[in-house]
């Protein structure tokens, strides 16, 4: 699961308000990989997406990997630079959480991530 | 790439559901089905490079994977069937067996889409309930109120978004909010496109197809494909008008429904089907003059007619 798509998903559990962003959980499973930067995607995406909801799952993830992670600008700047692009692809696109939790920001609840895939799957009490 | 070229790349895949659920409706796409749709959401520029497009209720993947083969740059399957999205990811590992052979970013997502709040016999009847929850102030209306309501009073709460809300207006809202239909754990607009070959809404599953359907308006940015019995036209056009949106009958065909579940007498089934596509209204607004140039550019090098062609054959093929 990439963080494109964590950017859009919430938790819907019952007693949440808002529930986004989904944390997650310290010691997950993650793979980085590099894939060639595809600008255009870029710059389509980050219209798209919640900013502060990436850049703070971003530095809460740098806080285990920091090495792999890049950093990225409190807030999205009005010229971008060819690093910058790059670093929000790697981000956006190369960071995936194969196994682990995303956690609901209101309730705490879980939802396991296995293989990639997040289950985002309530049972029928917590409709 | 050409219909044969895309069916063939497919067709080694398996598409056929582990365990079969009666209560999803899940039947196998076939690999042929599923290139030509592709093949007329690309012509269409609604999938392709630069867009994004998401699977609703995707099973084995077989759309999805035939959306990400024309190299659509980002590609999400949802359904609520760990199984069938295991092999739609078993699927996709086959077909691309490197990360390099692709540049499609291609996501899978467990999720499931509530089931509709009621189930009358006659459309119309959630209308009235519409409106006597806007009456009440919203929040807790439309729902079970004087039907058959067999769930408790808690869950009434949570069941009780009327169906035929307006999506556009859970568009609006730019604050991410818990959206009040279907599957709420993704976001209004999250994608260009909409793919989905929904439950017809037969047996168990009344109304499924329309709640499908509106999941899938609130998601997409710019058209929805979606699945549906002939028989059910008029209605669904009718309320799609009444959202202000725009039907168009991309195709007609016959589905062949196998005889997977007990239930089943015969040993298959035609059914006819609609392939409709919804525009969503603004959606230009997201391509730069640039963009729609580059796109048109791009497809006139493709050489894109045999698509069309080939859709002809199938209108009276059926499958």
């Amino acid at each position: 699961m990439r963080l494109l798509t964590h950017n859009f998903l919430q938790s819907n559990v019952k007693g949440t308000e808002k529930g986004y962003p989904l944390g997650i959980e310290r010691g997950a499973e993650l793979s980085v990989e590099s894939s060639p930067v595809n600008r255009n995607l870029v710059l389509k995406m980050l219209n798209k997406v919640d900013y502060s909801a990436l850049v703070s799952i971003t530095n809460n993830l740098r806080e285990e990997r920091q090495e792999d992670i890049p950093e990225l600008p409190p807030s999205l700047p009005e010229t971008l630079e060819e690093e910058t692009i790059a670093n929000y692809h790697k981000v956006l696109f190369d960071v995936q959480l194969v196994n682990g939790f995303l956690v609901c920001p209101d309730t705490g609840r879980k939802f396991p991530v296995k293989d990639g895939i997040p289950n985002m799957i309530l049972h029928e009490d917590e409709i | 790439m050409k219909l044969k070229h895309l069916e063939s790349a497919l067709s080694s895949l398996q598409r056929e559901f582990p365990d079969p659920k009666v209560d999803l409706e899940q039947y196998p796409t076939s690999a042929h089905l599923a290139a030509w749709v592709a093949l007329t959401c690309l012509e269409r520029g609604d999938i392709g490079p630069r867009r994004s497009v998401l699977d609703l209720g995707c099973g084995t993947g077989m759309l999805a994977l035939a959306c990400a083969l024309v190299e659509t740059d980002v590609v999400m399957g949802v359904d609520c069937d760990e199984e069938a999205l295991q092999v739609a990811q078993a699927n996709c590992q086959e077909l691309f067996d490197d990360e390099e052979d692709t540049d499609t970013k291609i996501e899978w997502i467990l999720a499931k889409l509530q089931k509709p709040p009621v189930v009358t016999q006659k459309s119309t009847k959630n209308n009235d309930n519409h409106k006597q929850a806007k009456q009440k102030g919203g929040g807790r209306g439309g729902g079970r109120g004087r039907g058959k309501g067999r769930s408790s009073q808690n869950q009434q709460y949570q069941h009780a978004a009327p169906v035929l809300t307006n999506p556009l207006l859970q568009k609006q809202k730019q604050q991410p909010t818990v959206p009040t239909d279907g599957l709420p754990q993704l976001h209004s607009n999250c994608v260009d496109t909409v793919v989905t070959n929904p439950p017809f809404g037969t047996k168990h599953n009344a109304g499924m197809d329309l709640q499908f359907l509106q999941t899938a308006i609130r998601l997409a940015r710019r058209a929805v494909y979606s699945f549906h019995k002939t028989s059910t036209r008029p209605f669904l056009v009718k309320t799609c008008q009444s959202w202000g949106l725009q039907v168009q009958v991309v195709a007609e065909m016959k589905f062949d429904i196998p005889q997977m579940y007990k239930f089943h007498k015969q040993k298959s089934m035609d059914v006819q089907v609609d392939l409709l596509r919804i525009e969503i209204i603004g959606s230009n607004e997201n391509d730069t003059e640039e963009e729609e140039e580059e796109r048109a550019e791009e497809q006139r090098e493709d050489g894109q007619d045999d698509s069309e062609e080939e859709a002809e054959d199938e209108k009276s093929e059926g499958y």
